[in-house]
């Protein structure tokens, strides 16, 4: 009767090899950790406005020479996307070719439609108005813009952005909290939706309703039209 | 005997995490709302951007761990003798990477989302437990 030769044992796992893997686990751990935060940081904080600004004498914020030709008044929700998209791509073109030069005179008149985390941005906005810094808080609020009424509007994280807007955050938070701008926000919905206001962004370029969003050169030549009429 | 204990421990938490994740993945790719009990910022922190990792949802990514543990714990590594130290120490680095990556997004909730989602949160206790589990068949192993 023939023996079988016992079959060899395959070789544990050389010692250092399962630390070598554990090494591995913990380091693409913290690899994706770290992608996630760099992919999350957050915005810088934003640089100063470098033009005029103020509140009109019914207390919307504006930018501009009030004497200008031009008067172009925006109707907004800071939950909108959209308006967001407005702020990022159509805005910056128009302060640098028209605002700066004191060419328009814009007014941003708040139009909170999607619930009531827009009303609160909106309540926040004017709180970030008084200390003179609406155009920055509005350049943070539509920049951390996720979702609608699910918390990232909420009064916390609304005090939490005043910083990076260069907001006194104990005088922001107690503006916010006492809610003295609510009859305020209310009143310039309702003003909105009087002068036929359905959605955002609308802008009335010298009372002319421009409603949903465009790219920047079609502004851009409604306002040169506007400017050559009055030139003649 | 006792070794099968830690085996099915192993398995039976990464099948309740398996469960927890493919929930959480259905209602982060459905856009359902997620039912939170205890805290109310559940669909605030599965909606948030740190709910995505390289395009993929978290919850997808630890359904995957949940799942590779639950496979790695089958007896079928326990019959083969030389594919058993892999199998444990494979078990091991998953729990220990979900871990990290799980205390990783605790801390997310705690001080950056300010929410606390219930799934989240057992998950996160699910994941340490698995890793006092797998440590332990390591430790067992390779002492």
């Amino acid at each position: 009767m023939s023996q079988r030769a016992p079959r060899p044992a395959r070789p544990a796992p050389p010692s250092r090899l399962p630390w070598a893997i554990l090494g591995v686990a913990v380091v693409g751990a913290l690899g994706l950790i770290g992608h996630q935060l760099w992919v999350n940081r957050p915005a810088a904080t934003v640089a100063a406005v470098d033009y005029p600004t103020g509140l009109t004498p019914d207390g919307y914020p504006y930018k501009g020479n009030p004497q200008a030709a031009v008067v172009i008044e925006e109707y907004s929700d800071f939950q909108c996307p959209v308006c967001a998209r407005y702020t990022r791509e159509v805005a910056p073109r128009l302060d640098e070719k028209y605002v700066k030069t004191g060419q328009v005179y814009y007014i941003f008149r708040y139009f909170p439609f999607l619930g009531p985390e827009s009303f609160r941005a909106a309540e926040a906005a004017a709180c970030a108005a008084e200390q003179g810094k609406f155009w920055e808080y509005e350049h943070v609020l539509f920049a951390h813009q996720r979702g609608e009424n699910m918390g990232w509007f909420s009064d916390d994280r609304l005090i939490g952005f005043a910083p990076r807007a260069g907001l006194d955050p104990a005088a922001f938070g107690d503006c916010l909290r006492s809610g003295k701008y609510r009859d305020f926000i209310r009143q310039a919905a309702e003003a909105g939706r009087g002068r036929g206001v359905r959605a955002t962004p609308t802008l009335f370029i010298n009372g002319e309703k421009i409603e949903g969003l465009y790219d920047a050169a079609f502004y851009e030549t409604y306002i040169d039209t506007l400017l050559q009429k009055k030139q003649k | 005997m006792r070794r099968d204990v830690w085996r099915v421990a192993q398995q039976a938490l990464a099948l309740a995490g398996a469960g927890v994740a493919a929930y959480l993945t259905w209602a982060k790719t459905r856009g359902e709302g997620l039912i939170c009990i205890g805290f109310r910022g559940c669909d605030l922190v599965n909606n948030s951007p740190y709910a995505v990792l390289l395009g993929i949802p978290v919850a997808t990514w630890g359904l995957g761990v949940y799942l590779a543990l639950f496979l790695l714990g089958l007896p079928a590594w326990e019959r083969r003798e030389a594919l058993r130290p892999w199998a444990i120490t494979l078990s091991f680095a998953l729990a220990l990477g979900g871990w990290l990556f799980s205390m990783y997004l605790t801390a997310i909730e705690a001080f950056v989302l300010q929410a606390w989602c219930t799934w989240c949160v057992t998950s996160a206790a699910l994941i340490t437990l698995l890793l006092g589990v797998c440590g332990v068949r390591f430790y067992r192993a390779f002492r």
